[in-house]
């Protein structure tokens, strides 16, 4: 039986027991999906709230997270993801329930998806994080030699900020681990269009690890308003964002000199298919995989591809493989449905499916495949045309290349938006594509059918998971070997 | 065949029109009359008919008639006949996409003028035969390729008095015209009517109120106030109900005498309401223009209830393509339909780039 109501956002005990601020406002956000409707209440703090709030986490958390050892936290949130993981536990069962009203997202699809990205947040996957990012994991505890001489401790933040987007749900657990693992204070501001999985996630931490309590708080507000949770950013050492890019530089313009900002803004991403991987038996395989990389989340990852350049020169054809392709992701949505649309979502979906109608009629190299108002269609072009963005909800571009040189000019104007390519080419040409795709702007190849499950440790957008959100203090070997004059046993 | 069938719908349309009562038979066989000939003669309509699978051979029905999208209008010249023997062309006001206009050819203005006057009589006029019009909009010479301008000047010339006024030009609004042609009305005493986009009311009543003119001003009894196309960027967006009780309490008249009218560049008949005692109001048309409700993704007509896209069938548009599908959101009542505005993009969902997102980093 689905609960209806969900209290969300986590706020300290003991900072509730002592401030004198006022009541705290929840906000009652109300999702509906066919017959069904659940109310996820927010706490939504005014800007006295925010400062005070900030200040305990700052101070308190930072001394308690400090001294709770990594291993501690390793186990913590590793035993919360083996719950989640459970398909019989409360918790996971309640997602499950949950996500399809909150994001319109397939219940399967969701229950699938979630798993595979739990998955990598497992003991073994979470070292694999830090292992990534640090040489000596012993640097987050304490100084530790290294080579250039002297020694190195790990800093963090003393306040991490994360502003999630919900684009993919449980998207806000990729910062909120990392930030556990490099032992910061974190205030979430939870995402309007899925304010669940946070929240569920700490409150299951919180059973694991209640020390953690002082650290970690998870709050609200209407996304672009400012104007009661500036403090938040004000107190904040580094403030985690995902979001338009528009989103972006609003939250940049709200920073203090001494904040750092890490963005997640749009991204593009999209596929290489090789003649060699286009012979009938290996088409077959490249279009199934591929179908899932388009059906999984409906695209909404910024890993999600938008295009498929194939070659020509394989048995299968660049258009017959389009066709293959629209052909495995309707076996596919067979399985899971597509996600639930507005009427101004289907209204823009309606009309980029006229556009390229449109196109079709004016260039002959395009051609459209795929049902007349069907949901999915695929846009065929039979010579190299520049990388654009999908309309995205299983509809796709397949774009025939003659070269591999072509690539430049279908993605150069584009560059400062790639991110992954998914590829199905030889092991012959996969280190000369990645350096070609290097060149051109992308920061993560992986085989077709894994662009939405990147590994553990994944540089996302280029940048490290946890080094980028530490600072790194050095004793110099100069006041190593000073000290050493001053020792009780010296000479 | 192009040619005999033009002159047979030349003939049969405006019959139509002007015909009391008519069947949805009717309808219906001028409808697809109208199709065939369209589909013969608009290639560009004809290639996307067929990439729709949709000729008139399998067609037996209005609904079943391909709508097109208003972009069409910006992308293809839709035009049965060639546009160098076309009288007139009309261009959207380019307010949604800047770069590209829509453009709605007319070989003549012909059938076009009188669907305006035949309803334009019928729903805005009520019993008066003439009334002294103020017309907040520039004239037609000024905007020769304004559907909105033509419209107003046939209201001018067939349902204006000697005294009605253009009381706005390209360059702005003549706030002493305005202000003589109030005076003048109500020392006359009689009901006087004022048409113009809705934008143009609230730059008058702002351009007033800057100059310290006042910010009432009674209109003599039964008078009617049009207003139509909406703010258009021009102004900042108000919502309807205040946008109208604005016009009711400057104007001192009741809210059931401000009438808007629905047109668009791309149609060749426009809808009225019978005032904004109810706001949404019900927008009414006539019988040669039909209008569905459809579900934005599948173009299936939507449950009762339920809102969707306003695709419109008008027989008047002879010329370019009969069947519009339009970005307004309605939802379909008894009789006729309400309509809850235009759906813009959507919001881009997190970090997956969106196309709209990506016309705008490239444009930057």
């Amino acid at each position: 039986m689905l609960k209806k109501f969900y209290k969300s956002g986590i706020l300290p005990k003991k900072w509730l027991s002592t401030f004198d601020l006022g009541e705290i406002h929840w906000e009652k956000l109300t999702f509906f999906r066919e017959d069904s409707s659940i109310v996820i209440e927010v706490p939504k703090l005014t800007s006295s709230q925010s400062d005070s709030l900030s200040h305990y986490i700052k101070n308190q958390g930072s001394q308690v997270i400090k001294v709770i050892p990594l291993d501690v936290i390793l186990d913590g949130i590793s035993n919360v993801i083996l719950k989640l993981l459970d398909k019989n536990h409360i918790s996971r069962q309640f997602l499950n329930e949950a996500l399809p009203i909150i994001t319109g997202f397939d219940s399967k699809m969701i229950d699938l998806n979630l798993s595979s990205y739990l998955k990598t947040f497992r003991l073994h996957s979470l070292k694999i994080f830090l292992a990534q990012d640090f040489n000596q994991v012993g640097m987050l505890n304490d100084f530790m030699p290294v080579v250039k001489g002297g020694w190195s401790k790990v800093k963090s933040p003393d306040l991490m900020l994360h502003v999630w987007s919900a684009n993919v749900p449980a998207l806000s657990l990729w910062s909120l681990v990392c930030s556990l693992l490099v032992k910061s204070p974190s205030i979430g501001k939870l995402a309007s269009d899925e304010p669940l999985v946070a929240s569920i996630f700490i409150d299951l931490l919180l059973q694991e690890i209640p020390a953690l309590e002082d650290c970690l708080s998870l709050v609200w507000w209407r996304g672009g308003d400012f104007s009661q949770s500036q403090p938040l950013f004000d107190h904040s050492d580094l403030v985690m964002a995902y979001g338009s890019n528009e989103t972006l530089s609003s939250i940049r313009n709200h920073l203090g000199i001494n904040t750092r900002l890490l963005g997640h803004g749009h991204k593009l991403s999209f596929s290489l298919v090789s003649d060699s991987a286009l012979d009938n038996k290996s088409a077959k395989w490249v279009a199934e995989k591929a179908a899932l990389d388009v059906v999984r989340y409906d695209q909404m990852g910024c890993y999600s591809p938008h295009a498929y350049f194939v070659k020509t020169g394989g048995l299968v054809s660049p258009k017959e493989f389009a066709n293959i392709l629209l052909y495995e992701i309707k076996s596919l949505s067979h399985r899971f449905s597509s996600r639930h649309l507005s009427v101004a979502e289907s209204n823009a979906l309606n009309n980029w499916h006229q556009e390229n109608i449109f196109r079709s009629i004016k260039n002959s190299h395009i051609e459209i495949m795929g049902e007349v108002n069907s949901t999915s269609q695929v846009v065929f072009s039979a010579i190299a045309i520049p990388l654009q963005a999908s309309i995205l909800d299983r509809n796709i571009f397949v774009i025939a290349l003659n070269d591999w040189d072509e690539l430049g000019n279908c993605l150069r104007q584009n560059r400062h938006l790639l991110q992954t390519a998914g590829v199905a080419v030889s092991i012959e040409e996969l280190n000369g594509i990645s350096n070609l795709l290097v060149d051109l702007g992308v920061t993560r190849i992986c085989s077709v059918g894994d662009m939405t499950q990147p590994n553990s440790g994944w540089h996302h957008d280029g940048g490290f998971s946890l080094l980028d959100l530490v600072k790194i203090a050095d004793v110099e070997e100069s006041a190593i070997n000073s000290a050493e004059l001053f020792t009780a046993y010296r000479n | 065949m192009g040619y005999r069938m033009l002159s047979e719908l030349n003939n049969l349309i405006p019959a139509f029109i002007q015909k009391q009562n008519t069947t949805i038979d009717d309808f219906n066989n001028l409808a697809l009359l109208l199709f065939k000939y369209q589909f013969n003669c608009n290639l560009p309509y004809q290639q996307f008919c067929r990439s729709n699978f949709k000729t008139p051979r399998n067609i037996t029905h209005w609904t079943e008639i391909p709508p097109i999208s208003i972009n069409a209008f910006k992308e293809f010249t839709l035009s049965c006949v060639d546009v160098l023997k076309c009288e007139k062309l009309f261009m959207t006001s380019g307010t949604t996409r800047q770069d590209m206009r829509g453009k709605h050819y007319h070989p003549n203005l012909d059938i076009y003028d009188l669907s305006m006057k035949s309803f334009f009589k019928k729903s805005f006029m009520m019993d008066h035969e003439r009334l002294p019009m103020g017309i907040l909009f520039p004239n037609e010479n000024e905007l020769p390729n304004s559907s909105l301008a033509h419209y107003l000047s046939l209201a001018v010339e067939n349902f204006g008095t000697n005294n009605s006024a253009y009381l706005m030009s390209q360059s702005g609004l003549e706030v002493d015209k305005f202000l003589e042609f109030i005076k003048s009305a109500n020392e006359d005493g009689k009901p006087i009517a004022l048409l113009g986009a809705s934008y143009s009311y609230i730059l008058l009543f702002q351009v007033l109120k800057e100059k310290n003119l006042g910010t009432k001003f009674p209109l003599p009894k039964n008078s009617l106030v049009l207003d139509t196309g909406g703010f258009k960027g021009q102004v900042e967006e108000i919502e309807l109900t205040e946008f109208y009780s604005i016009l009711s309490t400057n104007f001192q008249i009741p809210l059931a005498n401000c009438i808007n009218m629905y047109g668009m560049t791309e149609l060749s008949t426009q809808f009225y309401d019978i005032g904004q005692d109810s706001i949404p109001s019900i927008k009414k048309s006539p019988h040669w223009i039909k209008t569905r409700v459809l579900d934005p993704l599948t173009l299936k007509e939507c449950k009762p209830g339920e809102k969707g896209l306003l695709v419109h069938c008008d027989l008047a548009n002879i010329n370019s393509v009969s069947t519009i599908l339009t970005e307004d959101i309605g939802l379909s009542v008894s009789d006729g339909f309400l309509l809850l505005g235009r759906e813009k993009g959507v919001q881009a969902r997190g970090c997956s780039i969106t196309v709209e997102n990506i016309a705008q980093n490239q444009n930057a």
